[in-house]
């Protein structure tokens, strides 16, 4: 059984950044693998999931949304904790999505900040076992790279279902619990919309 | 000025005029507002601007009052601009007792920087157009600075912890409006508003409560004027509330003059306004529109959904910028939906897959998807049901030939 840890959602899913677990879940689903998604919600389950997560770090993945100002204000208190659970699933290899807001607590975050840009963007990237492009929407006016990764944690700026728009990122994530992704008649019905999609966003964005 | 405005009166219907006029004569319409003996009402918040504002203006003219307003389709300045071109007389002057103005969130806090309004009513803050707004805390501090800038009364709402916190830093005298707390609880998603995600504040008791509802029939109490019972055009907890904000915003305003008798009569007789659950005849046949504009709206319109539509078309067009929010909508109420069309047809159809919500199919060529879908035999129960999005609407209503700015198509 794998375990899809979301953080948050009630506080981090302003874009619908908490629908990421959803998109894992059901891909899993569809590729005919068991999976869970295990809400944390306060230090203690923090806690708990970190213990968890390092006895199986291949079965399991963790998400984290965009949050309004003030809901991650009502997170500062566990900020620190955050961050160490972060660097903790980093050193350990295990996979991560972090959107928005929630990639401050990734240890490749900064602070520096610069006008805000909100628009759809194609993202290249360059890192091999990882797809070579990403799209998505940005809502920031964070001075750091759009898309990240360090080890399996992916953090990015393209806020909102993230993996619903780049189902090879979702694939990508998931090749690396060890699930054969074949695509399945389910996988190819969403996929072909999100090339629909794609198609349609590039033309805007030529 | 006169001829000024008469040579742009002929480009009337676009937004041009309005943006013209607010360069070549700025001076005009604060010019027209300070001439109002009652000065200027301000209609704000992230939903229910457009019926609050009708409801209150139809309201005040019922009292005799000559009011200056603009359509919901201008809720920014040059908007205004443009209805002054509409609204001018042979003088180039607008003669009118009060301005009663729905304002864009944005625009209000900006549009009374320079011009202090009477009276502010806030209706509520969601979490709506992030790409412009960015953070629903942004929008509740401009709104906070527009109501503090109210001369003689804000008006707000006692059931979102955003206007309560409002409220806290408003000099003018408060009052609230409201929907009790049994009425409350029949919502599945409650109000929608945006979370403050701060500790609870106390609800203020409300000068005006709605206490009672049965279909589009409401009973509201007024803690000094006693019962008001009405009954509302169009169906859903948003109306109820947008109709509690105009009563409570018309109470203040018109003072002792104000009547619950006629306040109610003028209510009963609200024409019903087009896309907010209102059935129209199409080719002979009865269909609901319904608009939907943001996560709130679509929610509490999704839950508010008549029975289980057997023929559903969703049309998303090109306002929603950022289809993120789409994901933040609990689509359990949906059985199905027949067509998925609209720029955005794509990302919703790829949201309901991931929902579990069955689609027949998915083009965003909008007229292809209008035709197949008026083309379907009539359902065997109930009606076509269209729930569409700001731009998809305008396009349909072009389509089908319907003309005027949102009143009733006969």
């Amino acid at each position: 059984m794998i375990k899809i840890y979301r953080l948050f959602p009630d506080a981090l899913n302003l874009n619908g950044d908490a629908a990421n677990a959803l998109i894992l879940a059901k891909r899993l689903a569809w590729y005919k693998k068991e999976a869970t998604v295990v809400d944390i919600s306060n230090e203690g389950e923090l806690q708990l999931a970190s213990k968890e997560i390092l006895k199986a770090t291949d079965r399991s993945v963790v998400v984290a949304g965009h949050g309004s100002l003030a809901a991650i204000k009502s997170l500062a208190g566990l900020s620190k904790s955050l961050r160490s659970f972060f660097k903790l699933i980093d050193q350990n290899g295990v996979c991560a999505i972090l959107v928005g807001s929630s990639t401050s607590w990734s240890h490749r975050a900064s602070a520096a900040t610069q006008d805000r840009v909100s628009e759809f963007v194609t993202v290249e990237f360059g890192l091999p076992g990882w797809p070579p492009y990403a799209l998505g929407y940005v809502n920031s006016d964070l001075r750091i790279p759009a898309l990240q990764v360090s080890n399996n944690v992916v953090s990015t700026l393209l806020h909102g279902p993230f993996l619903a728009k780049n189902p090879q990122w979702a694939d990508a994530i998931i090749s690396r619990l060890g699930v054969d992704v074949q695509p399945t008649v389910e996988t190819q019905a969403v996929d072909n919309l999100v090339t629909a999609i794609w198609k349609l966003e590039s033309k805007k964005l030529a | 000025m006169r001829i000024l405005l008469r040579i742009l009166r002929r480009g009337g219907g676009s937004a041009l005029p309005g943006l013209l006029l607010s360069k070549l004569a700025p001076g005009i319409l604060p010019n027209s507002l300070r001439s109002f003996p009652d000065g200027l009402i301000v209609v704000t918040g992230s939903a229910g601007k457009s019926t609050t504002t009708k409801m209150l203006v139809a309201i005040a003219r019922a009292h005799g009052k000559v009011v200056f307003t603009n359509p919901s389709t201008a809720n920014i300045s040059q908007g205004f601009y443009a209805s002054i071109i509409e609204q001018a007389g042979l003088l180039g002057t607008v003669e009118a007792d009060v301005a009663i103005l729905e304002m864009d969130e944005g625009h209000a806090e900006l549009f009374t920087r320079d011009f202090a309004p009477r009276q502010v009513t806030i209706l509520n803050v969601m979490e709506d157009q992030l790409d412009r707004f960015v953070d629903p805390q942004l929008v509740r501090e401009a709104l906070a600075k527009v109501a503090n800038r109210a001369t003689s009364a804000v008006i707000l709402n006692a059931d979102d912890q955003n206007t309560i916190i409002i409220g806290k830093s408003v000099l003018a005298p408060t009052t609230w409006f409201g929907i009790s707390k049994e009425l409350l609880a029949q919502e599945k998603h409650g109000l929608s508003n945006a979370k403050t995600f701060l500790g609870i504040e106390a609800r203020p008791q409300p000068r005006l409560e709605v206490i009672d509802r049965a279909g589009q029939k409401v009973v509201a109490a007024d803690t000094e004027l006693g019962e008001i019972a009405f009954e509302l055009p169009n169906r859903g907890l948003h109306f109820v509330v947008d109709s509690a904000a105009a009563l409570e915003s018309a109470r203040a305003y018109l003072q002792g003059s104000f009547s619950t008798q006629l306040a109610a009569q003028v209510l009963n007789s609200l024409p019903p306004v087009f896309a907010r659950g209102q059935v129209t005849q199409v080719n002979g046949e009865d269909i609901e529109f319904i608009l939907v504009q943001n996560p709130g709206s679509t929610q509490l319109n999704l839950d508010n959904l008549n029975n289980s539509p057997e023929q559903i078309m969703l049309a998303i067009g090109r306002d929603v910028h950022d289809p993120s929010w789409l994901w933040t909508v609990d689509y359990s109420n949906l059985s199905h939906v027949d067509v998925v069309t609209g720029y955005n047809a794509f990302e919703a159809s790829l949201v309901l897959a991931y929902n579990d919500v069955p689609v027949g199919r998915t083009t965003d060529n909008l007229e292809d998807g209008l035709e197949f879908f008026l083309a379907m035999p009539k359902p065997s129960g109930g009606v076509k049901t269209v729930i569409f999005s700001a731009d998809a609407m305008r396009r349909i209503r072009r389509t089908l030939g319907f003309s005027g700015p949102e009143e009733e198509q006969s």
